[in-house]
């Protein structure tokens, strides 16, 4: 890993990216919250769009009119993911513009990614797909490596078999969050060619962040685990009625009360924390392209 | 950078001196590595405390004490981390020297073992619902309970502007000639710290970056001093190394 004692001169150490980004988001808390508030309204649309698919559903009981109000519902979806996704982008896009002092207010951020709505809706299908393929990797190689160890278990059946068997299922663990991990740290930063850039679309866009964070990754995921750790107790907050429907049976009261405080709890931290992670997410852009291309280098 | 806070304080001889202060995401980092040096020690203790158990089962009352003494050595080594390392170090604890902060007093003196104890002290109130969090969050001087009664704030330590740099020795050559042209009196001490922050992080520039940056430079340069490349494909990183020589000379180091 990269010390913070060896960053270059002009380049921000993992603290001050976290700052810097606590920083512009307080300053903006105003312009970020209402793109948070619209960034949250399409997704809340798209699931209120699926009350009167389940109605249709029920009522016609008909399956070739069921998959075609499902198919409708699917567009919808798509449609409010790709605005959702836009919000997100102004947000990181006004967050970079203030770091190199071409501030941009939110109605010009808004205006110069109004036609970016399918860049964003085909960089997160691409995530989506990739993600996938990066979890079944990581499973693969948990199962593997623990069933190595099971297998060393069940034959050697002693204290060193035992030790020996933990230290596999251990490293197949280990394995596993390194490999979802790594591959976290390098899409972490894809929506911003999109948002600051002219960027064809998702798979350039992803290119792009793969490019600019490879020498990087520890970093990347030191910045993100201290930005985790401050915004640890809203979300231990926020995870606080779920425990109250441990136990429960799911027709009780009390099982329904925590789901619908659960629901609203996790709106709120989304709306309050959707901007920090997007301003983060512009922050680590910036110091990459510092770093790499030396784009504050500039009379 | 502007995105951090800046302070001032007045010493006891009435010297004003400005800090920055450490932010909560270097003090979130410091935490971060303190806590988990500490939770190995506390692991290697609590292995230690396991192995003892296990020898003195067999004494009567024995066990009771070894409990007694446990809890004590546990209540000390979590006070006790920070007061050492704060002490010890000057208001540094492994953490902090990582995310280079340090803690000092609010006048700009040392921290010493009175701070210490008390923002050790304090640290278990502010784990608290966050506390401190929010405080460091929302105040003016980023103070947590523990600051606050201390009387101290943790600023970042400065970092150090004079990272080597390279130069090729032909560029002292152009710097005499361009010198002799008149027209680099113009140089700014603004352009001055833009070549010096080009030529430290040259070496850490990618291959292609370097070609473009200094191409971009070399332009800006040109334009300010009025001055036209003899040849169609100007050496572009040399001629910024001598631009840097001619304020070197102009500003000092």
């Amino acid at each position: 890993m990269r010390k913070s004692a060896s960053d270059p001169i002009g380049t921000l150490s993992i603290g001050n990216v976290v700052n810097a980004a606590v920083s512009l988001y307080k300053s903006n808390f105003r312009d970020f919250f209402s793109l948070s508030l619209r960034s949250v309204g399409w997704i809340l649309l798209a699931l209120v769009g699926l009350i009167p698919v389940v109605l249709v559903a029920v009522a016609i009981n008909n399956i070739g009119v069921t998959v075609l109000a499902a198919v409708a519902w699917l567009g919808l979806f798509l449609f409010c993911l790709a605005k959702s996704m836009t919000s997100r982008g102004v947000v990181s896009r006004m967050a970079y513009q203030q770091l190199t002092n071409q501030t941009e207010t939110l109605a010009s951020a808004s205006s110069q990614l109004a036609n970016s709505h399918w860049k964003f809706l085909s960089l997160v299908l691409w995530l989506w797909l990739f993600l996938t393929g990066v979890v079944i990797l990581a499973y693969l190689a948990l199962l593997a490596l623990g069933g190595i160890g099971v297998a060393v278990a069940m034959n050697i059946q002693n204290p060193i078999g035992y030790i020996l068997a933990a230290i596999f299922i251990l490293a197949g663990i280990i394995a596993a969050c390194w490999i979802v991990l790594r591959f976290y740290s390098s899409w972490f930063v894809a929506e911003l060619p999109i948002a600051v850039e002219r960027c064809a679309g998702g798979l350039d866009a992803i290119g792009r962040s793969r490019q600019l964070s490879a020498p990087f990754s520890s970093r990347i995921l030191m910045i993100i685990l201290v930005a985790f750790l401050i915004v640890l107790p809203l979300s231990i907050i926020a995870s606080v009625p779920g425990f109250a429907t441990i136990g429960q049976p799911p027709t009780s009261a009390v099982y329904i009360i925590s789901q619908a405080v659960n629901l609203v709890l996790s709106l709120l931290l989304e709306l309050f924390l959707m901007p920090f992670w997007q301003v983060i997410k512009s922050v680590v852009y910036f110091d990459l392209r510092s770093r790499l291309e030396g784009a504050d280098l500039k009379m | 950078m502007q995105y951090l806070k800046r302070v001032k304080s007045r010493t006891p001889e009435s010297i004003e001196l400005e800090f920055t202060l450490a932010g909560i995401g270097s003090r979130a980092l410091a935490l971060l590595i303190d806590y988990l040096l500490w939770m190995v020690i506390l692991t290697v203790l609590f292995t230690a405390f396991a192995f003892l158990y296990y020898l003195v089962a067999k004494i009567d009352g024995a066990t009771k004490w070894i409990v007694s003494i446990q809890v004590l050595v546990f209540f000390v080594v979590y006070i006790g981390y920070f007061i050492f390392f704060e002490t010890l170090w000057q208001g540094q604890t492994p953490g902090k020297r990582y995310a280079k902060i340090r803690v000092i007093r609010d006048d700009g003196r040392n921290a010493g073992l009175q701070q210490a104890i008390m923002r050790s002290l304090l640290r278990m109130v502010d784990d608290v619902f966050s506390l401190g969090l929010l405080m460091i969050l929302f105040t003016k001087q980023e103070k947590r309970l523990g600051d606050l009664v201390a009387g101290t704030i943790v600023i970042q330590e400065a970092q150090n502007s004079n990272q080597e740099i390279e130069i090729d020795p032909a560029a002292q050559e152009l710097a005499d000639t361009l010198a002799k042209t008149g027209r680099v009196e113009a140089l700014t001490p603004d352009v001055f710290a833009t070549v010096r922050r080009y030529l430290q992080r040259y070496p850490t520039l990618s291959p292609a970056a370097r070609l473009t940056v200094s191409a971009n430079l070399h332009q800006e340069l040109l334009a300010i001093t009025k001055l036209y490349p003899k040849t169609e494909k100007p050496n572009c990183h040399l001629f910024i190394q001598a631009i840097y020589l001619i304020c070197l000379q102009q500003y000092g180091g």
